[in-house]
């Protein structure tokens, strides 16, 4: 009995799906020993291997700080994610790269996140984007003395620093539309009214930051589901037909 | 005593570097292939799947742009190859820097003198900086495939709580991120906001221009950016 429902559990996934997530953790498996190998080898070679001791308390320390919020970035992101987990995780760059350029490809493909066609679209995103990270680095070594004033200037040093409200300003536009297929949800942001009163109070507080943000949304996705479910029970948060109307403008779009 | 520095210009190294960053790439290229191809047998159409493409590729230039930067940050400290790797790929500047400083603080040394001192510093500032960040990647391994297929399911069950829950963690995430950044200062506020309205206009122009709505991201990204930067001299 037990055997069936594996069965039918595995059959129900689509093929790419499967696909995506047993490729992407054989590349994430062999990414991280390739990472973990690199130091070793060049330490064996050049005889300058640091001894246990040497590393240890660098280690722990940069544990004890990143090791909670790793787990974090993992739980809150992933659902937005989906296959390109592995991916997104091994190239980095989360939140001010990976994220924006997912939910900006869902929105030109017209695909739901959580569906096979959004993880597919989500996939080639943050694929897209690693392989331009790479190549843009990849230049900058070539020509780093050329780029090195220009980078270094104080105008391009402040406008950097305020990548991410440029990202958010961008993405909230998409927070408005409540579906892109015959289904949407009516009094979308309805569930997220307690969890952003509560980042506010946090924030006016002086206690939550940008930094804090992967634990905060580990916190709030269960106080989103909750409100959202309560919303559900009472018929204020309710999935209804597009209008046929909306339906043919979007598709002429 | 070999120095830091040897280890750091080292031609293995950069060997060893390229080598990771191809095989990224080739995962990467492998990924785009597969899922285009499984686009198209969902009816996503080529043209679809190109704006795609081209709509990301414009986007992620200005924030690689930003990880330019930190790269040459770190180039000060670590040389050019170390950084090359650690920033094209898993990690961060605010990582890496933190790595670094606890590793060579514990030493007794400083980050200036990396390059300067034996080998085995630049070794164990190495060692940290890969063994520092696996929690995540070892997490999404065991976890991610059960965690995102779950919800994906509850979505394509097309149960109507499922297409409520499954949009949970997008509002989840904004609700965090939009009070975080609307009241940590003004140019904060302000560049969101700018961001926000070139969004609005690219949008309304977007109906008619198509071809603009591939670039919106970029533009508004530019634009509310640069305007950081009169934000900051007027209010900071």
């Amino acid at each position: 009995m037990a055997k069936e429902k594996k069965v039918k559990e595995k059959v129900a996934l689509d093929p790419f799906t499967e696909w995506a997530h047993k490729s992407g953790r054989i590349f994430m498996v062999l990414f991280i020993a390739y990472m973990l190998v690199i130091p070793f080898i060049v330490c064996t070679v050049y005889g300058c291997m640091p001894s246990f001791k040497m590393c240890l308390p660098g280690l722990i320390a940069i544990t004890a700080i990143m090791g909670p919020a790793s787990i974090a970035e993992v739980g809150s992101y992933t659902p937005i994610l989906g296959s390109s987990t592995y991916l997104t995780f091994a190239s980095g760059n989360v939140m001010n790269l990976k994220i924006p350029c997912i939910i900006n490809a869902q929105q030109i493909a017209k695909v739901e996140p959580n569906t096979v066609e959004g993880d597919a679209v989500a996939l080639i995103a943050t694929a897209v984007s690693s392989a331009v990270t790479i190549i843009i680095l990849a230049i900058g070594v070539v020509l780093l003395s050329f780029i090195k004033p220009i980078l270094e200037n104080p105008y391009v040093v402040t406008a950097s620093d305020y990548l991410l409200p440029a990202l958010f300003g961008c993405m909230a536009l998409g927070l408005l539309s409540s579906g892109n297929g015959k289904t949407k949800v009516k009094n979308h942001l309805l569930p997220a009214l307690v969890p952003a009163l509560l980042v506010t109070a946090l924030t006016v507080l002086g206690i939550g930051s940008t930094g804090l943000a992967g634990i905060l949304i580990i916190v709030m996705i269960p106080v989103t589901i909750l409100c959202a479910r309560i919303l559900w029970k009472k018929g204020i948060v309710k999935v209804v037909p597009v209008e046929q109307k909306e339906t043919a403008a979007s598709a002429q779009e | 005593m070999v120095k830091g520095s040897v280890v750091a210009n080292s031609p293995l190294l950069f060997v060893l570097v390229a080598v990771g960053l191809l095989i990224v790439i080739a995962y990467a290229v492998l990924s785009v292939v597969k899922a285009s191809q499984r686009c198209k047998e969902l009816g996503v159409s080529s043209e679809t799947i190109s704006n795609v493409v081209k709509a990301t590729a414009t986007s992620s230039i200005v924030p690689s742009l930003a990880i330019l930067l930190g790269f040459l940050t770190l180039t000060v400290s670590l040389g050019v190859i170390w950084p090359w790797w650690r920033l094209s790929v898993i990690g961060s500047l605010s990582y890496e820097a933190m790595a670094s400083n606890y590793t060579v603080d514990a030493l007794g040394t400083a980050m200036s003198e990396i390059l300067n001192a034996d080998a085995n510093v630049f070794g164990a500032v190495m060692m940290v900086m890969s063994f520092g960040i696996i929690t995540g990647p070892i997490v999404a391994v065991l976890f991610a495939k059960k965690y995102s297929t779950g919800i994906m399911k509850a979505k394509v069950g097309q149960s109507e709580w499922g297409q409520v829950m499954s949009g949970c963690f997008f509002l989840a995430m904004f609700s965090v991120y939009i009070p975080i950044l609307l009241f940590t200062d003004l140019p904060t506020t302000l560049t969101m906001a700018v961001s926000f309205v070139v969004t609005l206009i690219c949008g309304v122009i977007g109906k008619k221009a198509k071809w603009l709505n591939n670039f919106t991201m970029a533009i508004a990204m530019l634009v509310a950016m640069a305007s950081s930067v009169l934000w900051v001299g007027l209010f900071k």
